[in-house]
């Protein structure tokens, strides 16, 4: 080493979407221990924000557009019976999931009411009081310890 | 709501997933119902002291993102095929427990767990918060009992719930409560996070039949 102190990297890079699993900024981490987790037999994502009148059979068809819809559970709301405002959608394959997401994400399509989509499992755990607005790249919570000097 | 111990299979629980496929809990929706749902008002004087294991603590009016967030739920018995129990549990760093036990017919314990992602944990939140329990207290209701007892405990923010109380059999067990009103909160609130959790882990783990 040249005896320079040099801060841990943090490397800038642009990039869109949903920051909390591009991982960028993980420095420490392996990058199999980030990222969404493939479920048994597909890719579950989790669709929030659904009005309390959708039709399984449209979100269905919705989604449908992106792939193979493998699962889709529409859980009602067990007191008045509507929808209870979440559904989870399984692709096979991991970019149908993805392109749903990217594509969906935050759109007034369904409804005329905002939904969120985003993966529904992770490889580990959530850096704690992250909040995930899409927008927010969670920075890490912690450095690792700059490399020793050695002169 | 029961857990029966006469099957081999969890219970009664797994069929309680979604939807509108013919299921004997799907009543039609209730506007009316969901509208004097939605306005509920709480008369009950907010204490600062919740649950029978109190932890004593300032109260959030709301919760918002980036503050702890806890929930473990547990329904069990202990009788002639062992200590029979369901019980789940989200974690603060995403991870979600599941764990459903008897030994009927020596069955043995089933333990799932997977990591959630934020998204899940703030509708779980959103659930929580919509139906408003964490004004309640568990002062009223009934006490664990031989057939079996329920446990909520919550973490968010500020506010720390932890409910005892019986099984409940059924909305009748409810109304003749002390606190109907209280009671048929958890009851409900238990239901939908019941759904929300075996829908996570049966889409996680399980592997559908082949369909002919």
């Amino acid at each position: 080493m040249d005896g320079k102190v040099s801060a841990p990297t943090h490397r800038v890079r642009s990039s869109k979407g949903r920051g909390y699993f591009r991982g960028h900024d993980f420095d420490s981490l392996d990058s199999s221990d980030i990222g969404p987790q493939r479920s048994i037999k597909g890719w579950i994502i989790l669709v929030t924000g659904i009005h309390e009148e959708a039709k399984e059979e449209h979100l269905y068809n919705v989604f449908q557009e992106f792939g193979q819809v493998n699962n889709l559970h529409l859980n009602l709301d067990r007191f008045t019976g509507f929808v209870k405002g979440y559904a989870l959608v399984e692709y096979e394959r991991y970019e149908e999931a993805a392109n749903a997401i990217r594509a969906m994400d935050g759109t007034q399509e369904l409804f005329h009411q905002t939904i969120h989509i985003d993966w529904a499992f992770g490889k580990g755990p959530a850096s704690s009081g992250s909040t995930t607005g899409s927008k927010h790249h969670n920075l890490r919570s912690r450095s690792r310890t700059p490399p020793r000097r050695q002169y | 709501m029961h857990l029966t111990s006469n099957s081999s299979q969890p219970g009664p629980y797994l069929n309680f997933t979604s939807s509108s496929q013919g299921n004997n809990h799907v009543k039609t929706p209730d506007s009316n119902r969901a509208t004097k749902y939605q306005h509920r008002e709480t008369k009950r004087e907010r204490n600062k002291e919740r649950g029978r294991n109190r932890w004593k603590g300032e109260m959030a009016a709301s919760s918002s993102e980036g503050e702890e967030f806890y929930l473990r739920y547990y329904v069990g018995h202990k009788g002639k095929f062992g200590h029979e129990f369901l019980e789940f549990e989200f974690r603060p760093d995403g991870k979600l427990r599941y764990a459903n036990n008897s030994n009927y017919k020596n069955d043995t314990m089933i333990r799932k767990e997977v990591f959630v992602t934020p998204s899940v944990l703030r509708e779980c939140r959103r659930i929580i918060n919509d139906s408003e329990i964490m004004k309640e207290d568990d002062n009223n209701w009934p006490e664990p009992d031989r057939v079996g007892r329920q446990e909520l405990e919550i973490v968010m923010g500020n506010e720390h719930i932890s409910f005892t109380t019986s099984k409940i059999g059924s909305l009748v067990d409810v109304q003749t409560s002390k606190d109907p009103e209280g009671l048929r909160i958890f009851y409900y609130l238990v239901q939908d996070l019941k759904c929300f959790v075996f829908s996570l882990i049966s889409l996680h783990f399980k592997i559908k039949p082949i369909q002919s």
